[in-house]
């Protein structure tokens, strides 16, 4: 982020601390797709996400004031997301009647529909990206939600939004040591999960089982 | 050369592909994995499993997530007031408001039962009792000159009282005087009713007003 953008957001955050609510909008319009995306990853549910991400905007907006101006505001937004993605997650797991189908990978409904408008749309738009095809990122996906809660959301900061081992630490409230080795442990066990399924691996990758 | 035969953990490998061990050790990971032809295929499958969710298209949002206008307005001034005061102070002024209300409710009663009390006694010495009563104001006259030669301060109050409140149907003279005097006096049974209204009233509100919150912000 350039100079001018962080001065632009620490004004925002200022004026959102004196409860300013257009200004925080400024700011959710700024991350809203970073802390969607962080959410349905950890999630796979579309429909929860998006509640889960609008429960994290406001009560980020309840809490602006307790932002420490000079920390990463993305790592204290997504700490904000995780958190509440972690406890509902952890609370479908103990209640599975009421909402596991949402969640369970084999039967999500609105996942694949989503990711197979996505990649259209994506081709649309730049068709020179590497597209995964739909098969792969429900895969993915899968892989994800196999993971252990903490290994999940450390790997999905730091490859799919690019935190930084830093900002993970603030983000997860963890040590950096905790933060490395979640971060090794949940690719360690993707990659073996995704090698069960070389047939949707595109030949270039050419995983390893270990 | 034991050194670079040991093979790289995971937990470096990963750390290697973000550049994230001290610059030493990422010097002899590059020396080993160069050297090393599993710890150089792990290292390359570890990398294409990053690529592949690094290669994870964005989601399309499906709505907007900015706040209501008017709705932010009546969020804020709420949480500043919960965020003045933590879960223990919280606490600490509800049981506060509590133990106000228990006394409160305690004077209340102790004031309504001697009021009751005295109610019955000064019917009874005005009614059936005319000549004890005078023998008892005598008694009185000559007890109180007693406490102020013995200096002894708690207990010129009491007497004074006791002597008044069973004057009132015989002498006028104590009313304006007394009433004023007694305002701040809990001896007084209507004294003791209205601060034990007071402060049952108050510690009610306290108790409801300082709920624990149930929902904790991050």
């Amino acid at each position: 982020m350039s100079r001018s953008a962080t001065e632009d957001e620490r004004l925002l955050i200022a004026r959102s601390q004196r409860g300013d609510v257009q200004a925080f909008n400024q700011l959710v319009l700024r991350y809203q797709q970073l802390m969607y995306s962080a959410v349905f990853r950890m999630l796979g549910n579309a429909e929860v996400a998006a509640d889960v991400t609008q429960e994290a905007f406001l009560s980020a907006f309840r809490a602006i004031s307790t932002f420490r101006p000079g920390s990463s505001f993305r790592a204290w937004l997504l700490r904000i997301g995780s958190n509440l993605a972690c406890d509902h997650w952890r609370r479908v797991q103990r209640h599975p009647t009421t909402s596991l189908d949402e969640l369970t990978e084999e039967d999500a409904p609105h996942a694949p529909e989503q990711l197979g408008s996505l990649i259209t749309s994506r081709q649309e738009e730049n068709p020179e990206a590497h597209v995964l095809s739909r098969e792969l990122q429900e895969l993915i996906q899968q892989g994800l939600a196999q993971l252990p809660l903490d290994q999940r959301v450390a790997v999905i900061l730091c490859d799919i939004q690019g935190l930084s081992y830093d900002e993970i630490a603030e983000a997860t409230q963890a040590t950096l040591g905790t933060v490395r080795s979640r971060i090794a442990r949940g690719r360690s066990k993707l990659r073996s999960y995704l090698s069960q399924h070389r047939e949707l691996l595109p030949g270039t990758y050419r995983l390893s089982n270990e | 050369m034991t050194h670079d035969t040991r093979h790289l953990t995971t937990e470096e490998l990963s750390a290697y592909l973000d550049g994230e061990l001290t610059s030493p050790e990422q010097d002899e990971a590059e020396r080993h994995i160069q050297s090393c032809e599993d710890c150089r295929q792990s290292l390359e499958s570890l990398r294409q499993t990053v690529a592949l969710l690094h290669d994870l298209p964005p989601l399309p949002l499906p709505r907007s997530f900015t706040l209501p206008v008017e709705e932010g307005s009546t969020v804020t001034p709420v949480s500043k007031h919960k965020r003045h005061l933590p879960g223990p102070l919280r606490r600490s002024l509800r049981l506060i408001s509590g133990l106000a209300a228990v006394i409160g409710i305690f004077f209340l009663l102790s004031g309504f039962l001697t009021f009751t009390q005295q109610h019955n006694s000064v019917m009874l010495s005005s009614g059936e009792r005319p000549a004890s009563q005078s023998d008892s104001s005598q008694s009185a006259e000559a007890n109180t000159p007693q406490p102020v030669t013995t200096n002894n301060k708690p207990t010129t109050p009491s007497l004074k009282k006791t002597q008044e409140t069973t004057h009132p149907p015989q002498t006028q003279e104590p009313a304006p005087g007394f009433s004023l005097l007694s305002f701040l006096n809990l001896n007084t049974p209507g004294i003791r009713l209205g601060v034990g209204i007071l402060l049952a009233i108050l510690g009610g509100m306290g108790v409801t007003l300082f709920k624990p919150r149930t929902r904790g912000s991050p």
